[in-house]
């Protein structure tokens, strides 16, 4: 059997002080992209910390004054299955539903998918769009951080050594129209060959939030192309699609492996980001 | 080795394991409920899906430390369960049945689903059981008998509370 210690924290501050003490152990949350690892002999590890023993504390959805936020240890079943979610943050129930299948979505965890830190990770777009913000802890503190500065590179992180994700905060988002599209091998429980979240508003009051996973190292934001249209629309100018897929090309860095080519990724980015922004009702040159 | 505390099919086990080890094994090796089974062991395929709190998830991607206090319901536990008797019967008599590995899998999943009010559209079913593999049949005799089995199920359900 595996000689990998467990370790099991009864409190968050012996969760922290574990922390403290083994800086960099990995954390079980739900364990389905850990398992696997552990399973073929890729989990460099001496030990790991379970953090199950804390659900009743780190798995809740809770409205907070002006601010949602939603435990480490809630399931992706529980956020597809979420009224306030679906009513505020649509596009978390969309890609909820779409992660995995029935079983999956039942073990795995908000917090596992974000610090798991896959380029693929279907919950990050969606919480890009909607400016989330982690909430870090660890022996020296809390602090939080923006979502959008918490991927450095590929499984680079933000996160130190001695920390960990307690909780995702989310405000209500501006209005605009949501889009979301996850493109896989097949409809159901797929990785994503890619996934864009979008949040698309205007010409009053132009809103333009878009997001990509599976495209680059990390899922990010496409600021270029936002500040782009948002632009051309305060102007009155109308957006050029060549410029759109050319910025699209310049901030993006999709790679050829097992699920897809870069060629196709990147095609397949373009063409559904401008019909979004057709569809949101801005005409295209 | 540590000592963990659960149920399973309603029954009350304390075994002292590696923490780590797969509800997978702990179920066929030590619990001998062979009706569980592995077929990818990486959690692609639902062959070997149980039931967690009636919740259907992937016992090769549990580690056995974390179903403490928590309960298990394994194909052996829905032996005398009506709607469970309800898809053996719809299943067997669509053809939807061949080598059968992924059968349990697939019982458990539909019974979680129809118990949580599914209904008996194809296409919520494919939704249902999009993580339950079938290498044999093409998956149309499945969605056949889970849907016989719904409308069955459904009928008796309306007769109950006439």
């Amino acid at each position: 059997m595996s000689p990998i210690e467990l370790l099991s924290p009864p409190t968050i501050s012996a969760l922290d002080k574990m922390l403290e003490e083994y800086p960099g152990t990995r954390l079980l949350a739900g364990a389905t992209d850990l398992m696997p690892l552990l399973k073929r002999r890729q989990l460099p590890a001496e030990r790991l910390i379970d953090l199950q023993p804390l659900r009743a504390e780190l798995d809740f959805i809770r409205e907070d004054e002006d601010r949602l936020a939603v435990g480490c240890l809630t399931t992706i079943a529980a956020v597809a299955a979420s009224e306030r979610i679906a009513e505020g943050w649509p596009l978390l129930t969309r890609a909820a539903r779409e992660l995995g299948a029935a079983q999956i979505q039942n073990m795995a965890t908000i917090g596992g998918n974000i610090a798991n830190a896959s380029p693929a990770a279907d919950m990050v777009p969606p919480l890009l769009v909607y400016d989330a913000r982690l909430l870090l802890q660890s022996m020296r503190g809390k602090r939080e951080v923006p979502l959008g500065e918490f991927f450095h590179g590929y499984k680079e992180l933000e996160l130190q050594p001695d920390e960990w994700i307690r909780e995702v905060r989310l405000v209500e988002p501006p209005p605009a129209r949501e889009f979301y599209s996850k493109t896989g091998a097949r409809r159901a429980q797929a990785i994503a060959k890619l996934s864009l979240a979008a949040l698309i508003g205007g010409p009053g009051e132009p809103v333009c939030r878009v997001a990509a996973g599976a495209l680059s190292p990390f899922p990010r934001r496409l600021h270029e192309f936002e500040r782009y249209l948002l632009a051309q629309v305060e102007n009155g100018d109308t957006p050029q699609e060549r410029e759109l897929r050319r910025l699209i090309e310049a901030e993006l860095a999709p790679i050829d492996d097992i699920r897809s080519s870069a060629t196709y990724r990147l095609r397949v980015a373009q063409n559904l980001l401008c019909n979004f922004i057709r569809e949101a009702g801005f005409g295209l040159a | 080795m540590q000592t963990v505390a659960f149920k399973v099919n309603g029954r009350a086990y304390s075994v002292t394991i590696p923490p780590l080890k797969r509800l997978l094994d702990v179920l066929r090796e030590d619990l001998r409920l062979t009706g569980v089974k592995e077929s990818c062991g990486e959690g692609e395929c639902g062959s070997c899906t149980v039931l967690l709190d009636d919740r259907p998830v992937l016992a090769c991607l549990i580690p056995v430390i974390q179903i403490g206090g928590q309960e298990v319901t394994t194909i052996e536990g829905l032996r005398d369960d009506p709607l469970c008797r309800e898809l053996e019967q719809a299943l067997s008599g669509s053809g939807a049945v061949q080598c059968g590995f992924c059968t349990p899998g697939i019982v458990l999943t539909a019974w979680a689903w129809l118990r949580a009010g599914g209904g008996s559209e194809p296409e919520a079913i494919k939704q249902a059981l999009a993580g339950n593999l079938c290498r044999c049949t093409g998956y149309v005799k499945i969605i056949d008998g889970v849907q016989l089995a719904a409308r069955q199920w459904q009928a008796q359900q309306g007769e109950e509370r006439e």
